[in-house]
């Protein structure tokens, strides 16, 4: 089946300044992208660039088959989109703001605005004016105009930021539903990397302008198992100990640390048997990497070896 | 363009600010047509002030009142500024372009539909403004005598101060697509026009700045008589500043980051 997006060497400069570095990127029909950074990493210039508020310098962006020129702005049709804040006029309300974009969009289905407004929680807000309302009101009503005309593609910028706890996770059902329910794929910029985590299916890592990781949810969970975190003097010792002991599902961190992914170990009789190798224990504990956790380590490894 | 321009009137008709206009335009008017008494906005010429002198001592009937009443007509300037701001102004202040801009419409498209739209309703504002005016002077004196002259006159006046209104706001447009902000696209609009008629107050000898003094050719559109030479270059002026002024727009929109 054909890609969603690809983007291919997608280079955007600012003056001097590199916002985006060759990034190649590639969305299959059916995911929830969750595209993951740190603050000007990048993440909204993708995203703009991918819905033409942007131009790129170098590179090439794929939609649903279509390239360039008209027939990608033709395309771009199909999708959705929340990009930065949700805007809408001010001096109208939910449903008026919906009626005005289902004009524009050509829409004359009688049920795209009941429907949207149910879909997003926000049938009850009667003469409030969208200048009025709260942010997560204004979320809300930013994902039902970019719903009216029933996307294949829906590309969300930070939709949960700035929501209580509550609404984010009404906010996380609504796009699991509209993926399971519907087909639809999605791709949501966010760094609430836990709420992240539990609705998407895929996940990329932007820093500094560039992908620097791509990996399923599947490949994530299998590199965040839980494991048992053990800390000693002297790591090749305690390797040829837990050898002796028939276990080699562990990895030697550094000059301290052992990671050892055999749960089924008993901790006391590991530690009795370092002692008896003479093998100094500072620490023994169950750990596992969340997506954070993840973030982080991989970010750190780019500082360390750039564009690695 | 249609559905923009549907969801545009539907923005426009349920937006305060679009009432407010109006009602303040009929205020201002039914109290010139109610004292009999016109002003110019800005300045104006000595041909100006005679034309409205004399209109001011007759009776205003229907007829006389569009005539009279014409001279006072770039008051219109600031009963189009704020459909500017409904139409134009909001989407770039409040980036409301992102949404039809994000989901398919090109940018020539965009332009273009937001361009005829605010004419069309400058267009509506111009034959409001007769209308009113018309009836409100017929009510209170009768209509008077309608001739074909007339009306061919009330045409040729209408259709001269629309591109010469359309003029200053294809500056504010451009203004607008600039520096995307509603304040510096209305100081323009309010500024450029006084501007240019001191410059030509004071530049007397320099004849050519009279076809740009837009808002004096708006107020004069009804009695001045230009040879068809003069006409020609007003006309030329008037449909050049916005052929320019749009197309530096678009330019400057086209490729521009959003």
């Amino acid at each position: 089946m054909a890609a969603i997006l690809q983007l291919q060497n997608i280079t955007k400069t600012f003056g001097k300044q590199r916002a985006l570095n060759h990034v190649n990127l590639t969305i299959q029909p059916g995911d929830i992208y969750g595209l993951i950074g740190r603050n000007g990493a990048g993440k909204t210039t993708i995203l703009k660039t991918i819905v033409q508020l942007l131009y790129p310098n170098e590179g090439s962006i794929t939609l649903f088959s279509a390239t360039s020129g008209k027939d990608y702005t033709k395309q771009l049709k199909r999708t959705g989109s929340v990009i930065e804040t949700p805007v809408a006029n001010n001096q109208l309300t939910a449903r008026q703001n919906l009626t005005y974009y289902c004009k524009i969009k050509g829409i004359v289905d009688k049920d795209a605005i009941d429907d949207a407004l149910k879909f997003v929680g926000l049938t009850d807000t009667g003469k409030k004016k969208f200048k009025d309302f709260s942010l997560g009101m204004k979320q809300k009503l930013g994902l039902a105009i970019a719903l009216l005309n029933k996307p294949d593609f829906l590309i969300l910028d930070e939709p949960i930021n700035g929501l209580d706890p509550i609404a984010i996770a009404d906010f996380r059902k609504l796009l699991v539903k509209l993926n399971q329910t519907q087909g639809m794929t999605i791709l949501i910029s966010s760094h609430i990397l836990e709420e992240l985590y539990q609705m998407a299916t895929r996940f990329g890592i932007i820093d500094h302008g560039t992908i620097i990781k791509e990996l399923t949810k599947d490949e994530f969970d299998a590199q965040s198992r839980e494991y048992i975190k053990l800390q000693v003097d002297q790591p090749k010792l305690a390797a040829t100990v837990l050898n002796k002991m028939g276990i080699d599902d562990f990895k030697v961190i550094d000059q301290h640390t052992l990671n050892i992914y055999d749960l089924s170990l008993d901790n006391a009789a590991l530690v009795e048997m370092l002692v008896a190798a003479s093998v100094s224990v500072t620490t023994i504990v169950r750990e596992h990497i969340n997506l954070e956790n993840y973030f982080k380590s991989i970010v750190s490894e780019n500082e360390v070896t750039p564009n690695a | 363009m249609l559905n923009m321009a549907r969801a545009d009137m539907y923005r426009l008709f349920h937006s305060k600010g679009f009432y407010i206009t109006q009602i303040l335009m009929i205020i201002v008017t039914t109290i010139s047509i109610l004292t009999s008494t016109i002003g110019i906005i800005g300045g104006g010429s000595d041909a100006l002030s005679n034309f409205q002198a004399t209109n001011q001592r007759v009776v205003w009937t229907g007829v006389q009142c569009v005539k009279a009443m014409s001279s006072e007509t770039s008051a219109l300037i600031y009963f189009i500024l704020p459909l500017f701001i409904m139409t134009i102004g909001f989407e770039f202040s409040r980036q409301i372009y992102k949404n039809p801009l994000s989901s398919g419409m090109t940018r020539l498209n965009y332009f273009i539909s937001k361009y005829v739209i605010f004419l069309l309703i400058s267009a509506c504002q111009v034959i409001f403004y007769y209308l009113f005016i018309f009836l409100a002077g017929g009510f209170k004196n009768g209509f008077g005598k309608i001739t074909g002259h007339f009306l061919i006159k009330l045409l040729q006046t209408s259709s001269i101060q629309l591109l010469e209104l359309s003029a200053i706001f294809a500056i504010s447009t451009l203004v607008m697509y600039l520096f995307f902000s509603t304040i510096t696209a209305v100081v323009t609009t309010i500024l450029f026009p006084l501007i240019i008629t001191v410059l030509v107050q004071i530049f007397t000898k320099q004849h050519w700045l009279k076809y740009f003094s837009f808002q004096n050719n708006v107020d004069s559109a009804y009695f001045t008589h230009y040879t068809s030479g003069q006409m020609n270059q007003l006309l030329l002026v008037g449909f050049g500043t916005i052929i320019v002024c749009l197309v530096l727009a678009f330019l400057s929109f086209r490729k521009r980051n959003l």
